[in-house]
């Protein structure tokens, strides 16, 4: 009879115990739901600036990323459409208020294969690896061997000593601090302002080999910049996709730069513009240029049909001293722009506006 | 004087230091991309070297403060060595720029053993 209400007793606490948490579960939503909550409503809302093809795409759950000191700083998902990944969106956790900070059109950097591993460590931990978010574009596979860890850069697939491992994303307490917005998961629907800036590549076979293969990332953007111009604002003297993006290479690179590095110096790329565009009947073009720019410089030149050239430099979230065009922006902070590595991207701007510089161009 | 002399010596040494992380930043995007948008961090690197150059050997040789030798030598190998992204993409076009940029990591090294030799 003892033995009969102890394990009554047992079995109405575990029923109690199980059901105050599944009430728990029920009421309040994990991160990982937030965060895919946020993600779909940032693929209905926003996934057509991003690329055209994501309309009727499906998310599935990708991996946990972490950062260097083991804490959860996002969930990513994939965009699958007709089976196919066709992109992949990172969201924030918590501590980056379930921010998007990532989205981009290209498939997501492969995970190395149990084979992979298998054949340079026999005794990884299952071969089931931690993925450590460093920045815009920078995965890496953390594995545990022993006391030690290493590391694999999901991009190049070359083993990283962890102790090299350094991260361009800005520190939680650090982000979005000057910001009163704060995102508990209730998402709201935010504007979006964007411009069809037209995407072009910098790696387009139509360009001269030398060129194309040549830092050109510069002359692209203000390529992209160029032909809105032309197809939007009817600045129609203005030549075409790579009609001439050989005078631009010239004019913000050739002439005055590549004596001595690569690429185009902040510096020359607005007057490497108007330079060009003058000798194509339009003089008068201004432009200039700076650092820590406010985001209302952003959102005033877009309002007005303009383009901005921006260049991530370092520390910045982004590819290091990599030119790209901005098309758009939303009121959660996200900036819209065409990368000329081949496609169109969104970053969250206040995790990089620091040291990127913000190239106006205005007539 | 003579103590404000040395410092602004190791000042200038500091100020090299500083310029670095354009360089280092640089050389990672050209290594793992091999590609790099502007140059502009190399050559802000390159003039900050040659001001903190000037003031640190100008005064180091000078006033031949203790250790500055061999912190000199230090400065010039680590300044070097933030140019390595070069190695991957290296073209001729680039060779008077590198050689531009090169200068004040050369001329910290051999101030440096100069320094170390004149005290001998």
């Amino acid at each position: 009879m003892r033995k009969i209400l102890i394990f009554i007793f047992v079995s109405v606490i575990l029923f109690l115990f199980t059901l105050s948490s599944n009430i728990n579960a029920a009421g309040e939503k994990s991160e990982i739901q937030i965060a895919r909550d946020n993600a779909n409503i940032f693929i209905l809302t926003k996934g057509l600036y991003i690329n055209s093809e994501w309309d009727d795409v499906i998310l599935q759950n990708g991996p946990v990323c972490y950062d260097l000191q083991g804490n959860i700083i996002g969930y990513l998902f994939f965009v699958v459409k007709n089976k196919i990944s066709i992109g992949y969106i990172l969201i924030g956790s918590s501590l980056y208020h379930f921010d998007v900070l990532e989205a981009a059109s290209e498939e997501f950097q492969n995970i190395p294969s149990s084979n992979e591993v298998k054949a340079v460590f026999a005794n990884a931990n299952k071969y089931e690896p931690k993925i450590v978010y460093a920045g815009y574009r920078r995965y890496y596979a953390l594995y545990n061997i022993g006391d030690e860890k290493i590391a694999i850069n999901l991009s190049s697939h070359e083993l990283v000593n962890t102790n090299d491992l350094i991260t361009d994303l800005v520190a939680p307490n650090q982000y979005r601090k000057d910001s009163i917005v704060y995102n508990t998961g209730n998402t709201t629907l935010s504007t979006i302002v964007s411009i069809p800036v037209p995407q072009e590549c910098m790696w387009d076979s139509n360009l001269p080999p030398e060129q194309r293969n040549n830092n050109n990332c510069g002359p692209t953007t203000g390529a992209m910049i160029a032909e809105y111009w032309k197809y939007y604002r009817n600045y129609t003297y203005l030549p075409g996709w790579w009609a001439d993006e050989t005078g631009l290479y010239n004019t913000m690179y050739c002439n005055n730069w590549a004596p001595f590095f690569h690429g185009v110096p902040p510096w020359l790329f607005g007057p490497g513009f108007v330079n060009w565009a003058e000798a194509y009947g339009y003089p008068n073009f201004i432009t200039d240029w700076n650092i820590n720019r406010d985001f209302s410089i952003i959102t005033g030149e877009i309002n007005a049909n303009r383009p901005l050239g921006v260049m991530f430099s370092y520390t910045s979230q982004y590819t290091d001293w990599h030119w790209c065009a901005i098309k758009g922006y939303d009121n959660d902070g996200i900036v819209y722009f065409n990368d000329p590595w081949n496609y169109s991207a969104g970053i969250n701007w206040n995790a990089v506006k620091v040291s990127s510089v913000i190239s106006r161009i205005w007539r | 004087m003579r103590r404000f002399l040395i410092c602004l010596a190791w000042f200038g040494l500091l100020i090299i230091l500083a310029g670095l992380p354009l360089a280092y930043s640089s050389s990672y995007t050209l290594w793992s991309t091999r590609n790099l948008g502007s140059g502009a961090g190399f050559f802000l690197t390159a003039i900050i070297g040659y001001i903190g150059c000037l003031l640190a050997l100008v005064i180091g040789f000078l006033k031949k403060p203790k250790f500055f030798w061999i912190f000199s030598i230090l400065v010039g190998l680590v300044y070097l060595y933030s140019f390595y992204g070069f190695g991957i993409s290296f073209r001729m076009q680039f060779l008077g720029g590198l050689i531009f940029a090169l200068i004040p990591g050369i001329v910290c090294i051999a101030v440096g053993f100069a320094i170390k030799l004149n005290n001998k």
